[in-house]
């Protein structure tokens, strides 16, 4: 089903519901998932459906990516008024942790990873403009720029290109106990 | 032009010392901090200067010092006067050997900006075993004139930039006393004690009375990466959910692509769940199968 393509491996990918999973039971050595706890609706079944087409080897891994309780990109979702708000990452994570260790993956190891969007744009305007409109693309509405633009004028008089959107990596393991 | 943290301090040298260090109600609160380590406690002193007063106060207390500084000479004149380990470092990129029994930043904040200043919190819990203890000491935006800073209302703070301090121009970040309580309990450490008093340097030029505000709190939650604490109970359950893809051309992360380097790096069969074979992060790394 995967195998490696000039140096290349290749990997599945599946952006429908992580509650039934069309893939054969234990399939794969590691199961990546990037940002979907938001949309999962029922997350025990969901995590019971990643660890079925996990191999039961302790060398699988179930790896989960979300946002760090420190992102910068998250706080400007979270604290301007007209830009819409992100979930507890960390307690999406907690969740998804507790539903693997019942399914027998309770060996868990979290580090964050250091993650920013770059704005290389050598006018500050400009920067402005952009991450601004970066910004509205992750929000239900366009921002009021207005609110929006003093606040980036002011992250980019520390933070000259860069907003960060540190994540979190959850790795998940069979316990050998 | 604003002088960074490490042409500052290299400039200043011992007059730094010699203005800051006698400061007698924050060496009793370092001392207090001190006497609540175990023996032999291995402390971490972040921006540790020239050591003196903290370092020198927890090393002849018995404690294991461990010192940073983003300046060179800072870290030299400490390694002159104070038993200890001083390491040349920027504390945003700091990854210690160890975790420590107790953390120590002391006046040394004001240059990093407000998201960094938030992270650094989560930062000094990883280094930390449970609890342990961390100590503080910044001036706090309550103490400032509001006609020379900004309010900054993405981090509830407030920004001093182009501030003239020591004969140089420095931009800084202040958060209020409250601002700082919520963000240690956020990060899950709970405060014990704190202590805010008048100080005046001892510099012919630099003689400004500042308000000092120092805390001392204590890891009580194991892991700061689940933050911000407490969880509170039916949050965003109202919220819709909107489809974010947050691989965008601008999202830039050595780690993450080091990360998936060593998953491909293995002849392994992966399932990745989520909207991404269009992010070129990860095309880089991977192929998308084309059949099953």
């Amino acid at each position: 089903m995967t195998g490696f393509r000039q140096g290349i491996p290749e990997a599945q990918f599946f952006d429908g519901p992580t509650e039934s999973l069309p893939f054969e039971s234990d399939t794969f050595d590691v199961v990546f998932m990037l940002w979907k706890l938001e949309y999962i609706v029922d997350v025990k079944t969901a995590i019971q459906e990643t660890v079925r087409v996990s191999r039961r080897a302790f060398d699988a891994k179930i790896i989960t990516i979300q946002g760090a309780p420190d992102s910068e990109l998250s706080r400007f979702l979270n604290t301007t008024p007209s830009l819409s708000p992100i979930a507890h990452q960390g307690r999406l994570l907690a969740s998804s942790i507790e539903h693997l260790r019942a399914e027998g993956f309770s060996d868990n190891e979290l580090t964050r990873i250091d993650t920013h969007y770059s704005f290389l744009e050598t006018d500050i305007e400009e920067r402005c403009n952009e991450a601004s409109s970066l910004l509205s693309r992750f929000s239900a509405s366009d921002c009021n720029r207005d609110e929006l633009i003093p606040r980036l004028k002011l992250h980019f008089e520390g933070s000259r290109h860069a907003i960060g959107h540190g994540m979190v990596v959850s790795t998940s393991r069979l316990c050998r106990n | 032009m604003e002088a960074d943290a490490e042409t500052l301090f290299d400039y200043l040298g011992k007059r730094y010392e010699d203005a800051f260090a006698d400061s007698p109600n924050l060496c009793k609160f370092i001392a207090t901090a001190a006497q609540n380590l175990p023996a032999q406690s291995k402390v971490l002193d972040v921006g540790c200067g020239t050591g003196k007063p903290v370092a020198n106060i927890l090393a002849s207390m018995g404690h294991d010092v461990y010192g940073i500084d983003i300046s060179q000479e800072m870290v030299n004149i400490a390694s002159s006067q104070v038993k200890g380990t001083f390491q040349k470092v920027d504390m945003r990129n700091y990854k210690p050997a160890f975790l420590m029994d107790g953390i120590f930043v002391v006046l040394s904040l004001f240059q990093i900006t407000p998201g960094e200043t938030y992270s650094m919190i989560y930062q000094w819990s990883q280094w930390l075993k449970p609890g342990c203890l961390l100590v503080i000491g910044v001036t706090p935006s309550t103490s400032l004139p509001e006609n020379e800073v900004t309010y900054d209302a993405t981090w509830d703070c407030h920004r001093q930039m182009q501030k003239p301090w020591m004969d140089k121009y420095t931009n800084e970040t202040f958060f209020s006393e409250d601002g700082w309580q919520r963000m240690l309990q956020d990060a899950g450490f709970e405060s014990e004690l704190s202590s805010t008093f008048p100080f005046t340097p001892n510099d012919p030029d630099h003689q400004s009375t500042e308000i000092h505000y120092l805390v001392l709190a204590r890891k009580n939650e194991a892991q700061p990466l689940l933050g911000p604490y407490p969880y509170v109970s039916e949050e965003n359950k109202e919220q819709p959910v909107i489809r974010r893809n947050f691989f965008d051309d601008r999202l830039v992360s050595d780690d993450l692509s080091a990360l998936l380097k060593q998953l491909s790096c293995r002849h392994e069969q992966i399932l990745v769940l989520g909207d991404l074979p269009q992010s070129k992060l990860l095309a880089k790394q991977f192929c998308v199968a084309s059949n099953k």
